[in-house]
């Protein structure tokens, strides 16, 4: 297997937070997508003509994000296995509770576009040009996912991987999703 | 697939990701970071351009990755060109630059334009740095000797000896039509680099 580009900010772990970090992101001014399936994807189908919306307003309790930049080589060669991981999160019991998004680190709407349209990329990506997202996780190494559950206003991240997102994360991902799901449904 | 079906299809991965709840692990990953040299925050520029948009660009002929030697003036009324200097190899920003051109293939192809990527880095370097990226659609030229002459012609060859971060845009008539010196430190976004494609493409 090729040694992939730090370039991409790589350090490459996968972990559970040793305590629930709240991360201060229910604010966050994020452009809301004017595709009416990305709207349904991410819980927005309330909002209709803003330019913002904030993750607080998503109508999720379980959210998973990836973090990813678009000249990431290692982001790029992530995406099937995270469009596999959202793929497994679409349909029931899922649907109700969960949702998924991607977020492009100082990148412009071009390049998200770009990435999302050359990689084929399921699920909403947006674009974060002044990286607020990223910083308040805090991001410093792309691509980045995380599983967070709403905690009352705020967000708990429960697992993260940080590098290469594999077959094995997409495997360990899906399991931890689905086990919050179960625990929101009862 | 009912709700029910699902969730017994899944029990497994749940019951193993609950481990991972409980455990805090590291994994191992594809990338080795050490291979990144980071040299810290640079001077944004430290040069003296020499040429100027609407003035004829230097023609030069370099070696190319691929094979052989590649010069600009054989682009002539066929292409237009973006010249991608970027400074060095194995470095986080410029390894960060390339791979987001090679996904973005569809607008130099949109505009009839290709894309030149170069560095003072020889072809050895060149060939495992952009092995390690996963491939590159487009050219790589060395500047490596005389070393920088073609980024010393163009005055964006800093004192340290790379070149800047700079983008160069040359239409078919080989006359530059957009320069972008960027600082080193920084990556320019796709979008100006579009715009000014585009906006060549209309003349």
């Amino acid at each position: 297997m090729l040694l992939l580009l730090s370039a991409c900010e790589t350090t490459p772990t996968s972990q559970s937070p040793n305590s629930l970090n709240s991360v201060p992101i229910g604010n966050i001014p994020i452009p809301l997508p004017d595709n009416p399936t990305d709207r349904r994807q991410l819980g927005l189908t309330h909002l209709k003509e803003a330019a913002h919306f904030q993750v607080n307003q998503m109508d999720c309790r379980i959210l998973v994000v990836e973090v990813f930049d678009f000249y990431c080589h290692i982001c790029q060669s992530s995406a099937e296995n995270l469009n596999i991981l959202h793929s497994n999160l679409s349909g029931p019991p899922f649907n109700a509770w969960v949702c998924m998004m991607g977020i492009g680190k100082e990148n412009t709407a071009l390049e998200t576009d770009t990435f999302r349209r050359n990689l084929q990329v399921a699920f909403p990506l947006l674009p974060d040009p002044s990286a607020l997202f990223a910083q308040a996780i805090p991001v410093t190494h792309t691509p980045h996912v995380m599983i967070l559950k709403k905690d009352g206003k705020d967000y708990q991240i429960i697992q993260q991987k940080i590098g290469y997102f594999s077959k094995e994360d997409v495997d360990l991902f899906t399991g931890l999703v689905l086990s919050l799901t179960t625990q929101q449904m009862e | 697939m009912n709700e029910n079906s699902t969730i017994h299809r899944l029990i497994p991965l749940a019951c193993l990701s609950t481990l991972f709840i409980c455990l805090p692990h590291l994994a191992t990953g594809q990338v080795n970071q050490d291979n990144i040299y980071d040299p810290g925050i640079l001077k944004p520029t430290d040069s003296n351009l020499k040429v100027a948009i609407h003035a004829p660009a230097p023609n030069f002929t370099l070696p190319s990755l691929k094979g052989g030697k590649t010069t600009l003036s054989q682009y002539r009324e066929k292409k237009n060109v973006v010249l991608s200097f970027v400074p060095a190899a194995w470095t986080p920003v410029c390894s960060a630059q390339w791979p987001g051109y090679h996904l973005a293939k569809e607008y130099f192809d949109e505009t009839d334009t290709i894309l030149i990527g170069i560095t003072v880095d020889n072809i050895p370097t060149l060939h495992a740095w952009t092995k390690e990226m996963g491939g590159l659609w487009f050219e790589v030229l060395s500047d490596f000797y005389p070393h920088g002459e073609v980024a010393g012609n163009y005055g964006i060859l800093r004192r340290s000896g790379v070149s800047e971060r700079a983008l160069f845009l040359i239409d078919k008539k080989g006359i530059i039509q957009w320069i972008d010196i960027h600082d080193i430190n920084k990556r320019p976004p796709l979008d100006d680099l579009v715009k000014a494609m585009r906006a060549i493409k209309k003349d």
